[in-house]
Parts: C-alpha cells; structure tokens; sequence
C-alpha cells in the first residue's frame, strides 16, 4: 500500500512521529533548497512517501522435494509452494489483522498426500509479517500389497524431506527409524514385523531441533494364512455393504459391479416390458373375441327370430344353434 | 394391433431410464485445489502451484485462462464485469504432457499492475484434455474494500418469493435472505435462504418459498444480511395469493345478490 502525505514542517519532526513500520522516503521540492544541515525550509512544502506493509503470514517447514504445499483457511486454497530439493519451503500469504485458522498439507511428486495439520489461532497484526516457522508437514505412506501371504514381504514406502528421519509404526509399534535419503524417499520392507489379520502402518518425522511431526496418513494390509495364488484362499474383505456405505448387497455375475447392475437392469427391464405385452396381447385378444362372440349371438339372433317368422321345423333351428356355438368356440 | 405396438413402445422408452446408460464419465485427470482465494497489493506478483493427478494413460492437457465472464441474466453491467476479470494472468506453460499414473504441477503467474483499484478480480485457470476441470481464482487486491448489496427486483409467483440481488461493492460478499409474511389475521411465517457468495457484479437469485398458503392478502417484508461486519437492509412488499378465489366469490355474491333483488321485485 503506498500512501503519499504532504507536510508543511521540518521532514526531521515528521519522521519522529510515524510509527517505525513505515519505511519513509523523504524529500524537498526543489532539492537545490536543502540547507547544509540537511533540513528543508519550514516554509517549504515536504512530501513524504510512506511504504506501508501488508499483514501477512509467512509459513515455512519442511515436506518431500518438488512437492506442492497447500495452505487454506476456511476451505479456499490461500497460498500454495513447491519445495525445493532440500524439501524446504516458504510462503507468504497476505491476511487480514485478526485470528486465523489455517490447514496446511502437502502432495509429493508421486501424487501422495499428507494430511492436513491445523495452524490454529495466528494473530495477524496490521502491517506486520506473523513467522510460522519449521513447519513439520509428516511424510506421505502407501503400502505395495493390499493384502499378503503370511511370510511375504510387504513394502512400506514414501517420502519425506531429506535430511528427516523417518518413524515406522506397525500396529502402533515403532519398528523402523532411518534418514531419508537425498532424493526424500524412504522404504521398508519386512515379511515377518505384521500379525495375521488386518495391519495398519503410519510414520512420522523427527528433525534436528524441530518438534516431530503429526503421523502420517494410516495405510492398511491383510496377512493371510494360505497362498493367495490358491483360488480357495481368499483374503477377508469388506462386504460390499460396509465398502459401498449402503443398504442391500452388489450382483455380480463376474463382469464387476457396475456392468452387472446394468445387465439386472435391463434384465429387470425386459422382464417388465414382455409382461406388459404379453398382458396388453392377452386383453387386446380377449376383447377382440368377447367382440366376435357378440357378432355371432347377434346373426343368430336374427337367424333365429327369421327361422321362427318362415315357421322353419324345430331341427332346423337346433341345427342352425349347434352351427353357432361351433362357430363361436 | 399397430396403436398397441405404438403404445408400447413409447411405454418402454419413458420407462427405461436413460442416464443408466450414460457413458463413464471420461475425465482421466484431476486437480486437487480448485478454489483459490489470494489477498495481495497493487504491484506484487505472485505465483500459485495447480498440482494434477494423471489416471491410466499419457495424458497432454491443454491450459488456458478465461476471464470473469457470468450469464447474461447474472450480469449486473458488462463494464463492471470487466473491470473485475483478472487480465494480468499467465499460466507457466499452455501444455502439460504427463504420464500415466503421475503428477504434474502446472503455475501461474500474477503480476498485478501498480495502479490497480483495491477489489476482488476473478478468473479461471481451464485444464482440458478428454474432460475439463476449471480452478477458480480470486484475488483480492487490498485496499478499501466495499460491500454493498442492493435488491433488484422481487418476483411473487404463489407462495415461492424470488429475490434478484446484486453485488454493488467490489469485492465478494456472503449474503443471506428472510423473507417474513404476514397475512391480514396477522399471522407471521419466516422463511430464511442459505448464505450464498456473490461476485463484484453479479446478480443472484434467492428463492424463499412458502409452502400452503392460503388464499388472502399478504404483506411481506424482506431483509439481506451481508457483509463481514453484520449488514442489513430491509424492502416491504404486498402480493395475492389466488386471487382469482376471491374475484370469484366476489363475481358470485354479485350474481347472488342480483337475483335475489330481480326475484324480490318479480314477487313484489
């Protein structure tokens, strides 16, 4: 913010009553007036440039190389950062005076996040810059099998920035420290730290002089007893009920979920189709005999009511009836 | 035979529904932040990271940036509207080429111009290679910042009040509505509307609906709530609901009471 005020008094009194934030340019108009002792004439008009700095947050911490840090307040995106190769970054984010709430997270360069951490109560000050330094962002996890033979090595791997060490937990116990490498990944493996049944692995980071960080994001794997290969040997999953968070279940007829519940639906739809033709056909038939019948009652009728005006003999007009109901059945 | 087939065929493609058959949605690529919010000063420069997750398959994606540019009917004043786009815009690079199952960071960059007014300026960063995604930004130049919030128009169609509000300040504002109507028994039903953003230049619209209303006379009053620093004003209105009953019921006491009269005087 750039503000311009002009004075009619000694530039000296005037930088004496500013607050010190304000970085001042001052000057005598024209400069040629400028007495020997370095004061403009009291007479003289001043004008006085005064740089007023925005209020501000500057975050910087640490997360995996060439990752992309995103810094929101309120669910909007207010600042985002690529950290260097040292896994180092700093950004500054313009706010408002007052108490903020941020999240912070980061997503390394494989497209793994970390979870976001709360930076909580900040007062930003009016024309001042607020530090949040070391920001620990914990380091991003994922496991290589979702589900193994108990004996099989499973891997555990991300990154975190170099120079950090990492803390593996499995099942809640810490069974791996080491430093992450230059290039800010880091990798365990082991075939026999896991329990049968469902594992769950998280880590966290610990760097000089910097207070460790939240654990990471929580991954899980199954251990199973048999081979995975043997088609008997499946591992325990979800039930579709707790997989999909709603009622019924999943036909699978072993196209998958999804084009199955298609082919129900329009199984289900073809049904109901063919039963309304076959209903539609069934009355349109019915009516159109029902109609024929009445034709039929009616010629005899008349046939009838004839015979009986020409005196016809009485095994006539049985024939004539017995012709009739043939007709009619 | 052929108005059964006829029938029947219409039957069975109203009742086949046909968005189960809708194709995949075909987007292979996301962005993970599409909502920026960024404070700055008139002639800093700034640059943002946009970071996008490539599914199966090479993927180059097209980057563009589009302006603020709203529907017709949400425009307040084309030249408002413009006044509000972020023109200082530059995207690092306009194509990203990333393979399967990777990452890519696409920046941009804003170098605002010294004399631009204190506000908020929008605009959108377009990813697009077999689907799109579009990042939303707006930046907020400090300064004095103003929210003002005016009522357009008021529109009653039976018991639903819809409200046209415009955004006359320069920078977003959160606004909410409560629509209060009383009938002529003096009976009071408050309906209130969501909070909703609105845009430098923007005209919105908030629909209050009232749910069985009888027939009568209504005076309603309108309030907005807006602004960070709790702001209202408030519009009085006056609406019929059905007022063709009444018409009616008027037209037939008038009959009534010319019948009655003709009848009298034939008896008399």
């Amino acid at each position: 913010m750039l503000k311009k005020i002009s004075f009619g008094f000694s530039a000296t009194l005037v930088s004496s009553l500013l607050v010190p934030a304000l970085v001042l340019a001052v000057s005598c108009s024209p400069p040629s007036l400028i007495p020997p002792n370095n004061t403009c004439d009291i007479s003289e008009a001043v004008t006085v440039t005064a740089t007023v700095p925005a209020s501000g947050v500057t975050f910087s911490g640490f997360a995996p190389p060439a990752s992309v840090v995103t810094i929101k307040e309120n669910d909007l995106v207010v600042g985002t950062a690529v950290t260097n190769s040292n896994g180092e970054f700093s950004k500054t984010v313009t706010s408002n005076p007052g108490v903020h709430n941020f999240t912070i997270y980061a997503t390394d360069n494989a497209g793994l996040s970390t979870p976001e951490i709360s930076i909580s109560n900040i007062s930003v000050i009016a024309h001042t810059n607020t530090p949040v330094t070391s920001i620990p962002l914990p380091p991003t996890i994922t496991v290589s099998a979702d589900a193994v033979t108990n004996g099989q090595a499973v891997s555990l791997s991300g990154q975190g920035p170099p120079g950090s060490y990492i803390n593996l937990f499995l099942n809640s116990t810490k069974i791996y420290t080491s430093l992450i490498s230059a290039s800010g990944t880091w990798s365990y493996s082991t075939s026999s730290d896991y329990k049968l049944g469902t594992n769950s692995a998280y880590a966290t980071l610990t760097r000089l002089s910097v207070e460790e960080s939240t654990p990471s994001k929580v991954v899980t794997f199954q251990v199973v007893e048999c081979d995975l290969s043997d088609p008997a040997c499946a591992p325990p999953t979800q039930t579709p009920k707790e997989a999909e968070g709603r009622k019924g279940f999943d036909i699978n007829f072993g196209f998958g979920v999804e084009l199955s519940r298609r082919l129900t639906f329009i199984l289900l739809t073809t049904i109901f189709t063919s039963s309304l033709v076959v209903v539609l056909l069934l009355f349109f038939f019915w009516k159109r005999r029902r109609k024929k019948k009445t034709e039929v009652l009616e010629e005899l009728k008349v046939k009838v009511e004839k015979d009986v005006d020409q005196d016809k003999p009485k095994e006539r007009i049985e024939k004539d009836f017995s012709e009739a109901e043939k007709e009619i059945e | 035979m052929k108005k059964i087939l006829t029938a029947l065929f219409l039957i069975t493609v109203f009742l086949v529904p046909q968005k189960a058959f809708a194709l995949e949605d075909s987007r292979s690529f996301q962005v993970e932040q599409k909502d920026f919010l960024l404070q700055t000063s008139s002639g800093e420069t700034i640059s943002e990271n946009i970071l996008v997750n490539v599914g199966d398959g090479l993927l180059k994606i097209q980057l563009s940036w589009q302006g603020y540019a709203l529907p017709k009917a949400q425009t307040l004043n084309d030249t408002v509207v413009g006044e509000h786009s972020i023109d200082f815009a530059t995207p690092d690079k306009n194509l990203i080429e990333i393979a399967p199952q990777a990452t890519s960071v696409a920046a941009v960059n804003f170098k605002l111009p010294a004399e631009i007014k204190p506000g908020d300026y929008y605009g959108s960063l377009v990813l697009e290679a077999s689907g799109k995604e579009t990042v939303n930004f707006t930046i907020r130049v400090l300064g004095t910042l103003t929210e003002k919030i005016a009522l357009q128009d008021i529109i009653q169609k039976g018991g639903q009040t819809t409200l046209l509000v415009a955004n006359l300040g320069n920078r977003t504002t959160q606004v909410s509505s409560s629509v209060k109507l009383s009938d002529l028994l003096g009976d009071i039903e408050t309906v209130t509307t969501e909070p909703v953003n609105v845009k430098a230049g923007q005209i919105i619209t908030l629909v209050a609906s009232h749910k069985n209303l009888l027939p009568g006379f209504y005076n309603g009053e309108i309030t907005l709530k807006y602004a960070e620093k709790p702001t209202q004003t408030s519009a009085l209105f006056s609406f019929w609901v059905w007022q063709e009953f009444f018409l009616f019921t008027l037209l037939a006491i008038v009959l009534l009471v010319i019948v009655v009269i003709f009848r009298w005087k034939k008896h008399a």
